[in-house]
């Protein structure tokens, strides 16, 4: 509000719209938010139908203030971390629109549904990845 | 002369000397040869082998001093006692006097001898050294200081209270004191026989005179004080005051020393003024309000050398300006408001700034009570929240920039802006007056109704002075429009329409606005089907307007667009400028003779709100008869053929481009809503930087803060309540009147 | 003829015409300006690429900037080049 920086005003934006149409299985304290603009911390269900379901993990956003000019740090964090091919055990994600592929007309709600997705796809609970490797 | 010391015979050489010294000191004449010899004397008396006779010689000179003045006060004490100040006067002047010589004649013992076994300045100044009575003087200031004791001290008593009696005298006189000198010498030598000290030199003047006067002048002030109020006006008791004011000071600068004027001027005030304050602040009201111009100027005098003497004095000032301006604006009345508005305030500016001018010596206390008293008169609303101050103040600028018959020369109106500028100054809401301004700007660019481009454009650069570039800017940007709709203007008719070989049945004008640059408002915003009369030329534009820019839709804003009309079923043919929607009508009447109203609102597809403020005025100026007295549905409407106007030439558009009540409620409601978005985001930059912040040191911030307007305390509240709905701030949990920023 | 119309003079606000209201990148309407600028308009103008998408252009000259080796749109990931 007090004239924020470019990058401010698109996550706010951002957040509203998060707020209002939020895809399936995932919210955010947008109260916390609100205070820290730069770092988002999402809740996000497993679906329904999948490996995941039932279980809750929390996805932690890092925005730096080029944002979208920069891709965001997406990792999970929390006790429960998902067991996914794509997703080491400190909860780093394995995606390419979060570092190569990023464009900025890509978003919060984007990246979100990406992951679900890429959860909702898995048939077989695996960790292939480990650290060393990475 | 050798200049080798030698051994003296003290006596001889005295005996010569002291003969020469009593010749000097009575203003004799002395030969030089005589001088010369008597000088080297006193040289070799103090170099003189084997030791220096130098103390010896200090003691008997000043032997012989203290006898010399002890036999002239003797000589004194024989005279009149009448004449004792003459006396005493002509014996100083001619001791005084003849002591500066025998300084000279001492010049070695002054210097060899006797300064360099003196204390510093420094030494006596700072050091912690008794004055010591023993010490050796300088032959110059040993002379004043037996003058001192032997004369002035036995004298004293006598001395002063004749100084006082005569003192008196020149009261009683007007002034004229035949011995202003001998008085104002006896006055001095108080001060003389001390010159030779570094500090203090005036006390003995001080104690000895001063104090008695003043006490004895205080008196005198407070008897003449109390005889002149209990018989005179207020108006001759301040003119007596202010000449024994003057007469004093003049008496301060013939007799007294210099120190001496301020404390007698104290003296004079507090005996005719502080003692009298009470009557003179009763006496301030009528005189302020019948404006008894002498009077106010002579109450300033009095009160005006200690400042918070003024301050009950300028708040009547201040009063009698905000009673007289508020009455005459109460008085305004009928359609002119605007202008009556400023013309009064700027009467009552002037006048009173004159009058501070003449009667207050452009006292810069005065020049702010009457800011404070502007302040409140343009600001006065009777109900706190009409913002009828901005609006007149901006329609005032209209109608100086508009087109009009008033026959204004360039200066003229260049000056009567000035003065709008001068009461925008005062004003509070500066944004409101902004807003109203800008969209009274619009209109007049729009429907081409500015006098002068120059004119406008100096304005802007005289509120860009008073208020920032901030507000200015969006004006800019309409002029940039028009700039660009003429140069497009000039292209689609002398390029484009040629290149394609088109004609246009009408001669065709654009302008185009940016959206969102322009203060336009919502509210006259209609469907209408356009006529197809100007379909061709607008589609002709559009397509042009495609080529010249990528990516942009146009808009067209009928409500403001308008034309000229030429009406040939007359016996003579008229040119009417009018409204797109009052056109629209006329043109549905070519092959009908009557329509209804509802049948026009249907064919146009126009709101009825706009079809009936443009067919009233229609009907008004006889173009379309009306057969019922109100426009209803079915009223039927016809062309007056018989219409006849002596013009040719006239437009029918004034009343419709006015400001309606409806737009003017509209730009304080959005005026409002900035305010109170700008006052959350301050609220919020304040709490962020300060995090804990107590009520009332939030809202001292916010007031600080905001320029261009005062906002209300309860709408400040409101805000923070907004706020604090939001979770961008909560109430502090251990005080009740302090806020933290949540983060 | 009746009546006639010797001269109108038109008026019209103009705004962009682009696929979506809001700017990809910045996600503010077109109708506003990109957050760098302060007013709409002509100083802060839209541009098309020849996919057709549609940005301001100080924000998509920012992305372009950012990116050396292949400049793309955020939209489509197509190799970006300005529609004439």
């Amino acid at each position: 509000m007090a004239s924020p920086s470019p990058s401010e005003r698109r996550l706010q934006k951002e957040l509203s719209s998060l707020m209002k149409d939020p895809p399936p299985g995932v919210s955010v304290d947008a109260n916390a938010v609100y205070q820290h603009l730069n770092l988002w911390n999402v809740h996000m269900k497993g679906a329904d139908g999948t490996l995941y379901q039932g279980e809750d993990f929390q996805l932690q956003f890092r925005f730096s203030s080029k944002y979208p000019f920069d891709s965001p740090e997406v990792t999970f964090v929390g006790d429960n971390i998902p067991i996914h091919p794509h997703v080491y055990s400190n909860g780093h994600i394995c995606l390419s629109i979060l570092t190569d592929d990023w464009s900025p007309a890509l978003s919060v709600q984007s990246v979100c549904l990406s992951i679900i997705s890429m959860l909702s796809s898995c048939k077989e609970k695996a960790s292939t990845l480990s650290i060393e490797k990475h | 002369m050798s200049l080798k010391p030698k051994e003296m015979n003290f006596s001889d050489t005295w005996g010569d000397l002291q003969k020469t010294v009593h010749g000097v000191i009575t203003l004799s004449n002395i030969p030089r040869y005589v001088w010369q010899d008597r000088f080297a004397d006193v040289y070799q008396l103090c170099v003189a082998y084997p030791e220096s006779l130098a103390d010896k010689l200090y003691i008997e000179t000043k032997n012989f001093l203290d006898n010399h003045v002890k036999g002239l006060l003797e000589h004194l004490s024989t005279l009149s006692h009448d004449n004792i100040i003459y006396n005493y006067y002509e014996c100083w002047r001619r001791y005084n006097k003849g002591i500066i010589y025998l300084h000279e004649l001492y010049s070695y013992l002054n210097n060899q001898h006797i300064r360099k076994n003196k204390l510093s300045e420094a030494e006596l100044i700072y050091g912690n050294h008794p004055i010591d009575d023993l010490e050796q003087m300088e032959i110059g200031e040993l002379g004043l200081e037996i003058w001192k004791k032997n004369m002035i001290e036995p004298l004293q008593g006598s001395l002063v209270s004749a100084i006082l009696e005569c003192i008196n005298q020149d009261r009683n006189n007007n002034g004229h004191l035949i011995n202003a000198e001998v008085v104002r010498g006896v006055i001095e030598s108080f001060v003389a026989v001390n010159k030779f000290k570094k500090r203090n030199n005036i006390e003995l003047y001080r104690t000895l005179l001063e104090k008695p006067l003043v006490a004895a002048s205080g008196e005198y002030f407070r008897s003449q004080a109390d005889i002149w109020f209990q018989n005179c006006t207020i108006t001759q008791y301040m003119e007596r005051v202010i000449k024994l004011f003057e007469e004093e000071s003049v008496r301060c600068q013939r007799f007294l020393h210099s120190s001496s004027h301020a404390i007698m001027k104290q003296c004079c005030e507090k005996y005719m003024v502080e003692d009298y304050l009470c009557a003179l602040y009763n006496e301030a009201k009528s005189i302020i309000s019948q404006e008894r111009q002498q009077d106010m100027a002579n109450m300033y005098i009095l009160l005006r050398s200690v400042s918070k003497n003024l301050i009950p004095y300028m708040t009547e000032f201040k009063d009698h300006i905000i009673e007289e301006g508020l009455q005459r604006l109460n008085e305004i009345k009928g359609d002119n408001m605007c202008m009556s508005f400023v013309e009064i305030i700027m009467s009552i500016y002037r006048k009173y700034k004159e009058m501070i001018e003449k009667i207050f010596q452009s006292d810069k206390n005065f020049t702010s009570a009457l800011d404070k008293a502007c302040i409140s008169i343009v600001n006065y609303s009777p109900d706190n929240k009409s913002y009828k101050s901005s609006e007149l103040l901006a329609k005032y600028c209209d109608q100086l920039l508009k087109k009009s018959s008033k026959g204004l020369s360039e200066m003229e109106v260049d000056e009567k802006l000035t003065d709008a500028i001068i009461i925008f100054k005062y004003l509070d809401d500066k944004d409101m007056f902004q807003k109203f301004y800008s969209r009274m700007l619009a209109k007049r660019l729009i429907h081409q109704n500015s006098q002068s481009m120059d004119a406008e454009e100096s304005m802007i650069d005289k509120l860009k002075t008073a208020c920032g570039y901030e507000f200015t800017n969006k004006l800019h940007r309409m002029f940039t429009d028009m700039k660009i709709s003429e140069d497009l203007t000039e292209k689609f008719n002398s390029q484009y329409l040629p290149d394609k070989r088109v004609v246009l049945s009408l001669n065709f004008h654009v302008h185009i606005l940016q959206a969102g640059s322009w203060p336009l408002g919502q509210t006259n915003i209609t469907s209408f089907t356009i006529p197809q009369e100007f379909t061709q030329s607008m589609q002709a534009f559009e397509k042009f307007y495609n080529c010249q820019y990528n990516g942009r839709r146009l808009t067209w804003m009928y409500h403001l667009s308008q034309g000229e009309l030429k009406l040939c079923y007359l016996n003579k043919v008229h040119l009417i400028t009018m409204q797109t929607f009052q056109m629209a009508i006329l043109l549905l009447f070519e092959n009908t003779l009557t329509m209804t109203c509802s049948e026009i609102v249907n064919t146009l597809q126009l709101n009825w709100d706009q079809f009936l403020k443009n067919c009233v005025t229609l009907v008004e100026c006889k173009i379309l008869l009306a057969n019922t007295k109100e426009l209803e549905n079915d009223t039927v409407l016809s062309l007056n053929e018989k219409y006849y106007n002596k013009r040719t030439r006239l437009r029918i558009t004034a009343s419709l481009q006015k400001e309606t009540p409806m737009e003017t409620t509209q730009t304080i409601t959005s005026v409002e809503e900035d305010r109170k978005l700008f006052i959350q985001a301050t609220i919020v930059r304040i709490m962020k930087s300060r995090k804990l912040l107590k009520h009332n040191a939030l809202i001292q911030e916010i007031l600080s803060q905001c320029i261009t307007f005062n906002p209300s305390i309860s709408m400040i509240k409101k805000c923070i309540e907004t706020l604090i709905e939001k979770q961008y701030m909560e109430r502090a949990r251990n005080s009740r009147d302090e806020y933290s920023y949540i983060a | 003829m009746k009546v006639k119309i010797k001269s109108w003079v038109g008026v019209a606000t103009w705004r962009w015409v682009a696929n979506d209201d809001t700017c990809g990148i910045c996600r503010l309407a077109f109708e506003n300006c990109c957050p760098d600028c302060k007013l709409p308009g002509d100083d802060c103008p839209l541009v098309w690429g020849q996919c057709s998408h549609c940005y301001h252009m100080h924000c998509i000259m920012k992305w372009l900037n950012s990116q050396q080796v292949r400049q793309l749109c955020p939209m489509c990931r197509q190799e970006w080049k300005f529609k004439e």
